[in-house]
């Protein structure tokens, strides 16, 4: 360790949830944003530097690499964190919340990993923390989901391994930083592969619009904060300049608003966004300018506080009225006007209207694209923009809380601090968009771009009000329909079927066969020496090895009750062990 | 059903009222364009006034039928298509 002022904020959040495993009581809601605070806090007052380093057999490992671009993400995932969690308080299911905290915790652990060794721990840590959040919707649906999720992010973390290890095979370090687009070679593409998993890189994003649905209501305002955004941060740390993400992402960006248009689930149609709006970012990476890279980030930090708010905005609504589908929603507005608001604030955000924090983030990508002289890409990113308003600003409030019919369905009454936490989020949107020096000293490059011009207002005022003419003029082909869409996760079936089958087949003959020369050959001398034993054990030892052997079956009895069959429970104590050999390896 | 609620439902009423406003904005906007053009366009047409108008009406018109089309004809499927599938 090379000095001791750094507090990594992850042990805040580990914190939380051992805190949480003990906990009796109602009481601990109020334990739930203190970690926030101080994660917010800490990243305030943090020192550019390495910190937490140490040699663990022969790797050298950094826990603590601080920078401006491991700050500008740490702090909003600060702040959206506290955010979360009291969006979370009426929650009384602790699980859920223990999910949460360690999720956070990898993603802090993520951000400030300066080797990829540690990376990938933590990498692997949101990965499970965050299945539990879908899991725990405890819904046959969510359960499916969530194994689906899982399944695909273990396949992501299985190339992250495969390129870290071969890249130390060749490089003889884990070092993280940037690569050179001219030097990559098949390990960086390996690496890279990992990261587009989790950055959603079209086609290997349908596990996102797949699982976010079925989360729990608050485990999605979470989860569309931080998977995608750490994936955005190591690409933007290691990747920059690759020119392929430049393409990827503005496909992304078009690709996420058309299923948008024709999805019917409010929370799959956000989802589908989040593909979208990284799409801006992963874009803004691949050009690699320090303009479009300084627009990824701060695309990336305004977009993590409105799409919470959005996701905070349907889930209310999943919440009151028990369904996030459009064709069983429609004129709420009545009933429910303060989510409404709280809503469009994230609608105008995201749509990138003067005033609200869309607006200084996603142009500056835009106009870097243009300025870079990627023309066609600017454009596209221009139409996403039209889809953007046109899905999430237009389709998705008026068919929710105006609609043609006024659905009678019965709203459950919708806890304070819900509101509380859509009132926060609104709150930062307005306040960057009307000052955006805030999140301009943040990036990681000197900002020169000047988002108030008469020239940018007007033509983002023009584009969004002709959308809204589109709009009304089409508002009825608009209807969502009670459908899904297929989409690449098809094909992740069709394969996984295809696997399933494999094993069924082929691998099960084989097993079979050893299961009966085992009973045959091994099973036959294990009891032939069985007898031998309790032959010698009765004559013998048996007053002295009774005692032993009740305290066995007691053992085995308690091991049982491990071993419960269920994936979920298998995980969990397997976090909480690797935890554990963490903490020891670094205290002891 | 509060006070906020009722005037928002208030307003929805007002159809023709709020119609004419948007057609107005609409107006505005383009007007605006003939006095207001980009100091250093990206590219050519960005000088026409009015080209962000109809980037934004064409966008929305083509995105709209051609993913809609796409949903009627082979993307959308019933809600218990993976069921059985």
């Amino acid at each position: 360790m090379t000095t001791t002022s750094f507090i990594h904020p992850s042990l805040y959040f580990i914190g939380l949830s051992l805190i949480l495993c003990v906990w009796r009581g109602s009481s601990f809601k109020y334990l739930l944003p203190i970690p926030g605070i101080l994660a917010i806090l800490t990243v305030l007052f943090m020192q550019n530097g390495q910190y937490l380093q140490f040699d663990y057999l022969g790797v050298h490992l950094t826990l603590g690499r601080v920078d401006e671009l491991a700050i500008v993400f740490a702090h909003v995932f600060a702040i959206q964190s506290i955010i979360g969690f009291i969006f979370a308080m009426h929650v009384k299911d602790k699980a859920q919340h223990i999910a949460a905290a360690m999720y956070v915790a990898g993603a802090f652990g993520a951000t400030f990993a300066g080797d990829y060794l540690t990376l990938f721990i933590f990498w692997e840590l949101m990965a499970v923390a965050s299945t539990f959040l879908v899991w725990l919707n405890r819904v046959q649906k969510s359960i499916d989901a969530g194994f689906r999720y899982f399944i695909f992010h273990t396949l992501g973390g299985l190339f992250l391994l495969a390129g870290l290890l071969l890249r130390y095979k060749m490089v003889g370090n884990f070092d993280f930083g940037p690569i050179d687009p001219h030097q990559a070679t098949i390990y960086d593409y390996l690496v890279l592969i990992g990261f587009a998993v989790n950055a959603a890189i079209v086609p290997l994003h349908a596990w996102l619009p797949d699982a976010y649905p079925e989360a729990t209501i608050t485990g999605a305002v979470f989860m569309s904060a931080f998977t995608t955004k750490t994936a955005v941060y190591v690409l933007a740390r290691a990747f920059g300049g690759f020119e392929i993400l430049a393409y990827a992402g503005t496909i992304m960006a078009i690709y996420g608003v058309c299923y948008a248009t024709i999805e019917n689930n409010a929370r799959r149609i956000l989802a589908y966004h989040i593909v979208s709006q990284v799409g801006y970012m992963v874009a803004g990476i691949g050009i690699g300018t320090t303009m479009t890279i300084n627009g990824a980030c701060a695309h990336a930090y305004a977009h993590i506080l409105y799409k919470g708010l959005l996701f905070m905005g349907a889930g209310t609504l999943l919440y009151a009225a028990g369904t996030a589908k459009l064709s069983e929603l429609g004129g709420l507005i009545g009933k429910l006007p303060l989510v409404f608001i709280g809503y469009m604030i994230g609608a105008v955000s995201i749509s990138g209207f003067p005033l609200f924090s869309g607006f200084v983030s996603k142009t500056m990508v835009i106009a870097g694209a243009a300025e870079a002289h990627h023309t066609w890409l600017a454009l596209g990113l221009e139409l996403a923009a039209v889809g953007t308003f046109l899905s999430v600003g237009l389709k998705l409030p008026y068919f929710a809380f105006f609609g043609p019919k006024n659905a009678d369905v019965k709203l459950k009454p919708i806890p304070k601090n819900m509101y509380v936490a859509m009132f926060l989020s609104s709150f930062l949107c307005f306040f960057i968009g009307v000052y955006p020096n805030f999140l301009y000293h943040l990036l990681p490059f000197e900002v020169e771009y000047v988002p108030y011009t008469p020239w940018h207002i007007l033509q983002s005022l023009q584009l969004l009000a002709f959308t809204g003419l589109g709009f009304y003029i089409l508002r009825k082909k608009l209807t969502p329909e009670a459908k899904i869409n297929l989409d690449f996760d098809y094909f992740y079936r069709l394969f996984g079927r295809a696997f399933l089958a494999f094993c069924r087949r082929p691998v099960e003959a084989v097993d079979n066969i050893w299961t009966e020369v085992y009973a045959r050959i091994c099973l036959r001398g294990l009891m032939g020496t069985a007898k031998g034993a309790a032959l010698f054990d009765r004559e013998d030892i048996d007053r002295a090895v009774d005692g032993t052997a009740i305290s066995v079956m007691r053992l085995g009895k308690n091991i049982t009750r491990f071993q419960t069959g269920n994936i979920q429970d298998y995980l969990a104590t397997a976090v909480f062990i690797a935890l554990i050999i963490f903490a020891l390896v670094f205290f002891v | 059903m509060s006070n906020l609620g009722k005037l928002f439902v208030k307003a929805r009423e007002n159809t023709s009222f709020w119609g004419n406003i948007f057609y107005t904005i609409l107006f505005i906007l383009v007007a605006l364009n003939i006095f207001i053009i980009p100091h250093h366009p990206h590219f050519e047409l960005e000088k026409i006034p009015g080209f962000w108008a109809l980037f934004g009406t064409i966008a929305t018109i083509a995105l709209t039928k051609i993913c809609k089309g796409a949903a009627h004809t082979f993307l959308g499927k019933d809600e218990d298509f993976y069921d059985h599938n």
